[in-house]
């Protein structure tokens, strides 16, 4: 049910795409031709591309090729545009995966740091970092990382790609972009979680385990994170929207051939096959990303549990 | 006896600082190069589209040419060892160099330069260039080694038009038919000095030594790779981290960052290109001919060039850049800075209070710069613009193709051919988006690219810029220069200001 579903709406989602795109001011062909050009070779670029066609003939077309999992041909490069996504899809995953690994732990233990020592200095220390962390955009992070970690003290390398491979050459370039992409994320599940702990504190069962003799810590980590960490999850799943997002940027910046580089270059072209490509992607990993949280809320909350047997029966 | 062997481990060491000084100066084989570019090629094909600042550094090391460049940007042979010209000027004898290989295997020769200008001509292959290419007629294979181009009219130009951005390689007829062209747009095959081994899209294009090679002991590099860093800090770092060894062109401002590294030694050289300034003279207010002329008199361009470039930059003074020989010698006068006759030629048109909408494409961001000068600049006599920031292509349908805009600033690039700067002067060209509209220079501007006598030509050129000045709706703003920042580690190469390098003569030291 839950895969029809995302099924269905990645299709809205390509529907959508197709037409905005067409509505955005500029073409394919312009960009190809550049300054100089005759009528005669747009009109002919434009019939070679099917962009001569009625709007809905075009749509249709595109759209038949879709459900048989052909996704076009870019008009920039003449590629197929199926084989270089799925080509540049494990550097956008890996890239997501590191920064997942760098802004869970980070946050979700900088949350429960600040919420134990709440209203103390560390506490104001961890709130005004993430007040950075919150407010400086992706590739402001990441040109700061750059110039600390790259020009001033040349630990990690400032740009380039190594293909995936268990070595240190190999995340070594990849820290920086992870870095980058996660810090921010890191901190909005610190102050989420921290916030979601202080408010499970004063529920009763809290007061209720701390009555029974139970010690602060004992009560922190078998009850209050547990519990604290239902609404964090939910927003974890929306900030995997924010690290797609912000993949587009840090791929960019340092130079890593993944979906997101490859959709920014797809936009400022017009490149319409591309760019219609890039979108069903992003929607495609957005969807997996939230099924997956909601997977983690049948671990995490035993009465959603429950209630889908008692449904079952 | 101590003095002598003292004496004598002089003369040694002498003797071998003499050699390793030779020696440093004789080129070294082998290496790796890394080159960083700031947009990734669509295409590495030169004749089928059209290359932006990035392809031609790339393309003219896969590819030869007919002709080269020298240092001095002067013409001199590379596929063709020798040519000749006919009297009228109709006809070019190309006598082609022997024994060169494509890097397939296959032989060049006639048939091959036959089969690259003919596909450049052939509608269907929708060649950019092919508009450019149109006084040629036909090519007629004589011999294996004489190709003959016949032209519709004589053509002084055609050496450089053979020598556009990336230039007109000549790729092998053989991997062209078997890849088709978009395929052998992703692997192409020339005589260079490099062949072509990997692109990871996104990421980086390598080439690699090209063993025969038609030049003797070149290349000496082993091994060229282009890494396309499209963030100009990521760039910059790269290049002073020793992740790079060489940058075209990097936005000007940087420069001084780059001058500190001592590993790093840059040069900058007075380029081809113009940022020019736009005047829609098909709409009000820019169609009365008075208030184009005053907004251009109102502009100080030096100052200008200097906000926007930095130290030592300079305004235009013609249309066609100083360092084309056609050059207009005299500052002309609506390039000339002069508020007060700007003032009175606004009054005398009724428009005291002008207002209007100043647009830049975000193609280079020293586009929207130039647009704020000029905004500071227009407000002294009076004039208020409002300047609106267009994404580049929302630009081009807008401007360029709708010609729904008052002013913009563009960027433009042209060449040591000077047709390049004026050739949509022509009648009913649909790249004439200012809608300049002057009978004189619509006739002169066709007949200028066919003059054969230098004298004449240089004062057609010389008459077409006086009247382009006094139209006033298509005006250089400033020489936009260029600019190579290398590790002290590179020998010979030639930065040439022009979108070009020859990566064949150039070696490391270590």
């Amino acid at each position: 049910m839950r895969v029809a579903s995302a099924g269905a709406t990645l299709l809205v989602v390509a529907a959508i795409v197709f037409f905005v795109m067409r509505f955005v001011p500029g073409d394919p062909v312009l960009n190809w031709l550049g300054t100089s050009y005759e009528k005669a070779d747009y009109d002919r670029l434009r019939a070679l591309y099917g962009l001569d066609l009625p709007l809905l003939q075009q749509f249709l077309i595109w759209f038949s090729n879709l459900l048989q999992g052909d996704l076009g041909y870019s008009v920039l490069t003449q590629l197929s545009v199926s084989e270089e996504l799925w080509r540049r899809l494990p550097a956008t995953l890996e890239l997501i995966v590191l920064a997942l690994a760098v802004a869970l732990p980070l946050g979700i233990g900088s949350g429960i740091w600040a919420a134990w020592r709440y209203g103390k200095p560390a506490d104001h220390a961890v709130l005004t970092a993430t007040l950075l962390g919150i407010s400086l955009p992706e590739f402001f992070v990441g040109a700061l990382l750059m110039l600390a970690l790259a020009l001033q003290w040349r630990v990690f390398p400032a740009t380039g790609f190594e293909p995936f491979a268990w070595s240190t050459e190999h995340f070594a370039h990849m820290a920086l972009p992870a870095l980058a992409l996660g810090l921010p994320r890191a901190a909005v599940i610190c102050r989420l979680m921290r916030g979601s702990l202080l408010e499970v504190f004063g529920r009763p069962y809290v007061r209720a385990s701390l009555a029974k003799g139970l010690s602060r810590k004992a009560t922190l980590f078998a009850h209050a994170v547990r519990n604290a960490l239902i609404p964090v999850v939910t927003v974890i799943g929306l900030q995997i929207g924010y690290l797609v997002a912000g993949a587009v940027v840090v791929e960019k910046l340092f130079v890593i051939p993944g979906v997101g580089a490859y959709g920014l270059n797809a936009v400022t072209a017009r490149d319409y096959p591309s760019v219609q490509g890039f979108i069903l992607v992003v929607a495609a990993i957005f969807l997996i990303a939230n099924l997956i949280v909601d997977l983690l809320y049948l671990w995490l909350d035993p009465r959603i549990r429950t209630g889908a047997q008692g449904a079952g029966r | 006896m101590i003095r002598k062997i003292f004496g004598g481990i002089l003369l040694a060491t002498s003797l071998l600082t003499a050699v390793s000084v030779s020696w440093a100066q004789q080129p070294r084989s082998g290496g790796a190069l890394r080159v960083g570019i700031q947009s990734e090629p669509r295409s590495l094909d030169p004749l089928l589209v059209i290359t932006d600042g990035a392809t031609g550094h790339v393309v003219s090391n896969i590819f030869n040419t007919l002709v080269r460049y020298d240092e001095k940007m002067q013409i001199v042979p590379d596929l063709a060892t020798s040519w000749r010209i006919e009297d009228d000027g109709r006809a070019v004898d190309f006598f082609l160099r022997k024994g060169v290989k494509f890097h397939d295997g296959t032989d060049f020769d006639a048939a091959a330069v036959k089969f690259a200008f003919d596909r450049i001509l052939d509608p269907a292959n929708s060649s950019p260039y092919r508009t450019f290419f149109k006084p040629v007629e036909q090519v007629v294979v004589i011999n294996p080694s004489t190709v003959r181009v016949v032209l519709s009219q004589p053509w002084p130009g055609f050496f450089y038009q053979l020598l556009y951005v990336g230039g007109m390689g000549i790729p092998s007829p053989t991997a062209v038919k078997a890849l088709g062209n978009a395929g052998f747009a992703r692997k192409p095959v020339g005589t260079g000095p490099f062949k072509f081994a990997d692109w990871a899209s996104g990421d980086r294009i390598v080439l690699t030594k090209n063993t025969s090679y038609y030049r003797p002991n070149m290349p000496y590099l082993d091994r060229l790779e282009f890494k396309v860093i499209p963030d100009s800090t990521a760039l910059t770092t790269s290049l002073r981290t020793g992740q790079l060894d060489l940058v075209r062109d990097i936005p000007s401002q940087l420069l001084p960052l780059l001058d500190k590294e001592p590993s790093l030694v840059p040069s900058v050289k007075n380029a081809y290109s113009f940022d020019w300034l736009a005047l829609n003279a098909a709409k009000p207010p820019f169609n009365d001919v008075r208030v184009r002329q005053a907004i251009n008199m109102a502009i100080d361009r030096d100052a200008l060039a200097v906000a926007v470039y930095g130290k030592g930059a300079r305004g235009s003074t013609a249309q066609i850049a100083s360092a084309n020989q056609f050059h207009h010698p005299r500052k002309l006068p609506t390039f000339t800075y002069n508020p007060e006759r700007a003032k009175k030629l606004l009054a005398e048109a009724g428009q005291a209070n002008l207002k209007f909408t100043l647009v830049s494409s975000t193609v280079k961001p020293q586009l929207g710069q130039e647009a704020t000068v000029i905004q500071a600049q227009l407000a002294r006599i009076g004039v208020t613009v409002t300047h609106q920031v267009m994404e580049h292509q929302a630009w081009l349908a807008n401007v360029l193709r709708a010609k729904n805009f008052e002013a913009s600033t563009v960027a433009g690039t042209g060449g040591p051919e000077p047709n390049s700067y004026v050739m949509f002067w022509t009648k009913d060209n649909p790249v004439n988006f200012v809608s300049l509209n002057n009978a004189e220079l619509f006739e002169l501007v066709p007949k200028a690219q066919g003059i054969i006598k230098d004298a004449e030509r240089k004062k057609a050129y010389h008459r077409i810029q006086e009247l382009g000045a006094q139209e006033a709706s298509w005006m250089a703003l400033m020489e936009v220069p260029s600019n190579a920042v290398m590790s002290s580690k590179i020998k010979g190469y030639v930065h040439l200001p022009y979108n070009v390098s020859y990566f064949d003569e150039v070696w490391l030291t270590q």
